[in-house]
């Protein structure tokens, strides 16, 4: 999904949770056990606090920085070859350099392929997880409850064309249908988090396929410097 | 080949050192766009400001990986050509010694 459409659909749910807080006051006034708007908006709030498309242009990067680099490093090992059959008489000390070369460069791809890879799926996911979020208080802020408008809804119980438990049951459902998309979208961001977060502990703590020469291709990072 | 004889593709000696050249370039152009993109600057709390602390430290690390990288392709690259030119030099320098009568 472009980030454009993500960016309509999250302020379309900010209408829809305005509308959602209406409702939770004639819910209220109906006799159904409500969460106080406050603590609605402050969930909101909550799962609001990951920008995912900044997430999804870090992903970006790494991915264009691996894949320009990659493009390039493919061609090392020939270009080695095609050297010593060139200049058959080149130097140890040159090919060596060369080899050792192409090593550092392999080795630092393999951490941005991966570094890329995990962030490309966490951003993806955490999309996945904020759209299904958004028809969720789409669906909760539904301005009609039981054929009525919110605003309306008073008069609709006073001239007996809705009774106050039907509405009640409604707004409840839609209460019930917030709070387990709330519950479902923060466990989830929490839990691509974490998986991000264990990616990059394998990146930076482990030593994956690391040349010797330690200048390159490892991300060590606690208490390296 | 001869023993002591030498033999010197230098037109594939040359391509070789414009890819290293384009390499070092190229390398050093990802390390600049790594150290200047803010990384992590998606969440916050307490899980987003520890990944932000930690992509902002494996961009650094990474930035200086690549420059490194380019630096070495760079060299080689500079070898490659003073290797050469030794060779031109003298060459041209045996010509004019068999001209001379």
């Amino acid at each position: 999904m472009s980030n454009t459409a993500l960016t309509a659909m999250r302020t379309r749910s900010l209408d829809s949770l305005d509308s959602f807080c209406t409702l939770l006051r004639v819910g209220r006034d109906c006799g159904a056990i409500v969460p106080d708007k406050d603590e609605v908006r402050k969930r909101y709030r909550q799962i609001d606090r990951v920008n995912v498309s900044d997430l999804a242009s870090d992903a970006f990067m790494l991915a264009g920085a691996h894949h320009t680099l990659a493009a390039l490093a493919v061609q090392i090992p020939g270009r080695s070859v095609l050297l010593r059959n060139a200049w058959t008489q080149v130097g140890d000390s040159l090919g060596s350099m060369v080899t050792a070369h192409g090593d550092r460069v392999d080795a630092d791809l393999i951490v941005l392929r991966d570094w890329a890879e995990a962030t490309v799926a966490a951003a993806s996911g955490i999309e996945q997880l904020l759209i299904t979020w958004y028809r969720a208080v789409d669906r909760a802020g539904e301005p009609l409850v039981c054929g009525v408008p919110a605003d309306g809804a008073a008069e609709a119980v006073r001239a007996g064309t809705v009774s106050p438990s039907l509405l009640a049951d409604d707004i409840s459902a839609r209460v019930t249908l917030f709070d387990t998309a709330a519950d479902t979208t923060d466990n989830g961001i929490a839990e691509m988090f974490h998986v991000l977060g264990t990616a990059t502990d394998d990146l930076a703590g482990g030593a994956p396929i690391a040349p010797s020469d330690s200048r390159s291709g490892q991300l060590a990072l606690a208490g390296d410097e | 080949m001869a023993d002591g004889e030498m033999r010197v593709d230098i037109g594939d000696v040359r391509d070789t050192i414009a890819f290293y050249r384009g390499f070092a370039a190229v390398s050093g152009a990802v390390a600049t766009d790594l150290a200047t993109h803010e990384f992590a600057s998606w969440g916050d709390g307490a899980d987003g400001g520890l990944l932000r602390e930690r992509f902002s430290a494996m961009a650094r690390r990474m930035s200086e990986n690549l420059r490194t990288n380019g630096s070495d392709a760079e060299t080689v690259a500079d070898n490659l050509d003073r290797g050469l030119s030794l060779i031109e030099t003298a060459d041209a320098q045996i010509a004019l010694f068999w001209r001379m009568p």
